[in-house]
């Protein structure tokens, strides 16, 4: 009786929510309690069904185990639309504040709904699924642990997402950035990402390879640093065990350190180690050629993650961190440029030999473009951690800028090439619904990305600028309002470079669908037979 | 063991060690022998059956 | 050799992989980290800090859950143009018992790590009511929910001892008395004398008091709110600074 144990544990756990929201020391753990019921609560339903439906029919368990990794592929794309939505609905509020609809629909609540969505929604599943499908393949072996323990690690994430989302419009939220859930949505999270880490290794453990492919070493340092980042940065005791809120363990300047430590990883690790991941293995398997040079991908993984770890104080230069440690994030900030443009040039130089490939191939100018933006983001970063530049930066637009440079260009768009990549593959398809709305999305994201990324940079200047400037008696300029005044054109700018995006977003989830459907378009082939080789 | 002290000593000796460190990997990483294994490992993503 | 000592060298491999990165990434933290808790030069010394008053706690709790920190710093940086539009720049001491810190890390609004006494408890209400009442250019939601939400206070013990737990230097008598102190805060014309002997550090008694959202009726997170904004950098004792060479 396959599902039935799982059926069971799903509903001893929509008790256990039942009985939370009952005993609860406060009206706001009630509610989340009660989210959390009925989410398990569907969930037992679902899974009750599926015990009727398949009964003692035995499956097939020799080869891959796909079944999650298809799921993880339409839940990304999923993800990937809310989030870009969320994105833009804040945009909207920046704009236009009248788009605030309090309590729940503030600014304030939105804004870690949408950062959550693209990074740990959008990103996680992304890393989640093709890190399963990627150890299979480089290992020739099925996931570790029986089907229970991947299909445990694939929903308690996404129930991590929900209950996380769900918080922050509620107001549970730890106030720290990219760390928001409240300890016992942490605490569930530590117990999947163990079982994650050890479906990673077990995999890795009864490979029929010898060696392990790089691609795996860059999603298990991704794994287990986060775990590390993760734990340590939410340490705190809770008030009560059946209410909302704690006080983190750590307070002031080291507070500020740990969080930053953390917070600076998870771009660190989170959106660069695992995403590199996937580059490492997703680029060459798209241009048919082994990576370019395979030794340098090795000094790039040990050059990286020990380089990153120290670049967190970066994100507190000037403020009342000691001086030292200001001093030695940058220093190691700076370093980082070179293992980054390292990773970037081995990538890029896979395609020698095959640059032609950029023309013909959409899905391979998507990956290039994403390193063309990983390499702008990596050299951008190290001159936004010199100090002198950071005093200017910091507090201000640019770096958001940065961050979307980094995020839509790098983390998006490999995501979206792997994604197209593995649609066809995954259901059996000859070919993609349609290569030219490939096309159409990597035109649209691209153009989304640049508008995107130089208004908030001349946002970013020249909100440094005002606050700076002082007149011929020595007196400042500008109040504070007028900067926020000044800005008003950019944020416009941004919410529709975040539309466009997003419509490249839309176009991709239809291709997706309707490949999956298996429907072919109908459309002239992107390049013509005769297109003449360069002279 | 002042803050002084610790600060002198990781801009001399601590630095030291991990440029130390970091040429002994290239190094290894680079040896001639290495390339073999190096050009099976990069071909491990076309082998897989399945 | 059998297949079970090639399945162990790989094993092998995949635990060095493991314990490999893990040294690796371990580094750079225990170093940055680490001293901060070990050098005593870290948090300066200064007069005048002292922990929240539970009122003052409830209002940054309700900071935290609106998520303010997404737009407001509160770390004013030691340069011309901040100290003239902000004031003093902040010290670590200053936060030495935030649990978490609430720096920030954007100002989509001002730096408000020292807007206590700046404005009238009036200005605030009608400030977070509606924004652009008061500054037209202002993007900020409006909160004026916080006025007709009624202050959940029963079991601020807890929250104090939790903050004990984590190193807030709380007396017992402070915890004891906590749901006591917010309702003396926040209630014009009330016997203070508690309050003002279990709150007074360094003979100075530096709390704001009163009826801040208005409305005597009853205590609202209004209240919590504008007594949180109205101590903001007001603790420290500046005249008696001096600031530490190298740090």
């Amino acid at each position: 009786m396959r599902h039935l144990s799982g059926t069971i544990i799903l509903g001893i756990g929509t008790l256990l929510a039942v009985l939370g929201a009952a005993f609860s020391a406060d009206p706001l753990f009630r509610a989340h309690a009660l989210i959390l019921a009925l989410t398990l609560g569907i969930a037992t339903i679902v899974m009750a069904r599926l015990v009727q439906v398949n009964g003692n029919k035995e499956i097939d368990k020799s080869g891959y185990m796909d079944e999650p990794i298809r799921i993880g592929v339409i839940l990304t794309v999923f993800w990937g639309v809310i989030g870009f939505l969320g994105g833009v609905v804040i945009a909207t509020q920046l704009a236009w504040p009248d788009f605030n609809w309090g309590p729940y629909l503030n600014f304030g609540r939105v804004r870690p709904v949408h950062t959550s969505a693209v990074v740990f929604a959008f990103g996680g599943t992304a890393l989640l699924t093709t890190s399963f499908y990627v150890v299979q393949r480089t290992c020739r072996a099925r996931l570790w642990g029986g089907d229970g323990l991947a299909w445990f690690v694939f929903w308690g994430y996404q129930l991590f997402i929900v209950m996380a989302a769900t918080g922050y419009l509620l107001g549970i939220t730890q106030g720290r950035e990219y760390a928001e859930p409240e300890w016992y949505v942490d605490i569930w999270l530590t117990i999947v990402w163990v079982a994650y880490l050890v479906v990673f290794l077990g995999t890795l453990v009864k490979r029929k390879e010898k060696h392990i492919y790089v691609a795996n070493w860059f999603y298990l340092a991704f794994i287990v640093t986060i775990a590390m980042l993760h734990v340590v940065n939410n340490l705190a005791v809770p008030v009560s065990f059946l209410g909302i809120k704690s006080y983190s363990l750590f307070s002031g300047v080291q507070d500020a350190m740990v969080q930053w430590w953390y917070g600076h990883n998870a771009v660190g690790f989170f959106l660069t180690a695992g995403f590199l991941g996937m580059m490492y293995y997703f680029l060459p398997k798209q241009a048919q050629r082994p990576v370019y040079s395979y030794r340098l991908s090795i000094i790039h993984f040990w050059s990286l993650i020990f380089l990153y770890i120290w670049a967190g104080p970066h994100h507190l230069h000037y403020t009342a961190l000691p001086d030292w440690t200001q001093t030695l994030g940058m220093a190691f900030s700076i370093m980082l440029w070179m293992p980054s443009w390292g990773g970037m040039i081995n990538g890029l130089m896979t395609l020698s030999g095959a640059w032609d490939k950029i023309r013909t191939d959409p899905i391979i100018r998507m990956m290039v473009m994403s390193l063309a933006f990983y390499g702008m983001s990596t050299f951008e970063g190290p001159v936004m951690a010199i100090k002198a530049v950071n005093s200017l930066s910091h507090y201000t637009d640019w770096t958001i800028g940065h961050v979307h440079s980094g995020a839509l260009g790098w983390v998006g768009m490999i995501t979206f090439g792997s994604l197209y990549f593995l649609v066809p593959r995954l259901w059996g398809r000859k070919q993609l619904y349609s290569l030219r709305l490939v096309n159409w999305h990597f035109w649209l994201a691209t153009l989304g990305i640049v508008i995107y990324v130089s208004a908030l940079w001349v946002a970013g200047i020249t909100q440094g600028l005002m606050w700076k400037e002082y007149d011929s008696q020595g007196f400042l300029v500008y109040s504070f309002a007028e900067s926020v005044a000044a800005l008003y054109p950019y944020y416009v700018l941004r919410m529709i470079a975040g539309l466009l995006y997003l419509t490249g977003g839309l176009i991709m989830a239809w291709n997706i669908y309707k490949t999956i459907r298996g429907d072919v378009r109908n459309e002239k082939p992107m390049a013509s037979p005769a297109a003449q080789p360069a002279e | 063991m002042t803050y002084e002290f610790l600060r002198d000593f990781s801009i001399t000796w601590g630095l030291f060690y991990l440029f130390t460190a970091f040429i002994c990997v290239v190094l290894f990483v680079l040896r001639p022998k290495a390339k073999a294994e190096a050009e099976d490992a990069a071909n491990i993503p076309f082998r897989e059956d399945g | 050799m059998s297949i079970l000592d090639k399945h162990k060298i790989i094993e092998k491999n995949v635990s060095l992989l493991l314990v490999g990165s893990l040294v690796v990434v371990s580094i750079g933290g225990l170093v940055e980290i680490a001293p901060l808790f070990y050098f005593q030069n870290t948090i300066e010394k200064v007069e005048g800090m002292r922990p929240y008053t539970p009122l003052e706690l409830a209002g940054r709790n309700i900071y935290i859950r609106e998520g303010c920190y997404a737009c407001h710093s509160q770390m004013i940086r030691p340069f011309r143009d901040e100290v003239e539009r902000y004031g003093q720049y902040s010290l670590a001491a200053e936060s030495m018992y935030d649990h978490p810190f609430q720096w920030g890390s954007k100002r989509t609004g001002p730096d408000i790590a020292r807007v206590g006494g700046r404005y009238s408890n009036e200005w605030q209400v009608k400030h977070l009511t509606d924004p652009r009442s008061l500054v037209p250019e202002s993007i900020m939601p409006k909160y004026g929910f916080l006025s007709k939400t009624k202050l959940d206070f029963e079991n601020f013990g807890a929250h104090l001892r939790a903050n004990q737990l984590v190193g807030v230097p709380y007396s017992a008598q402070q915890v004891e008395n906590a749901i006591a102190d917010v309702v003396a805060q926040a209630t014009t014309d009330a016997d203070i004398s508690g309050l003002e002997e279990r709150y007074t550090y360094d003979e100075r008694f530096s709390v704001p008091l009163g009826d801040f959202d208005g409305n005597p009726e009853e205590i609202t997170e209004m209240d919590a709110m504008v007594a949180y904004l109205q101590m903001l950098g007001t603790l420290v004792d500046f005249s008696t600074y001096v600031p530490e060479e190298s740090r």
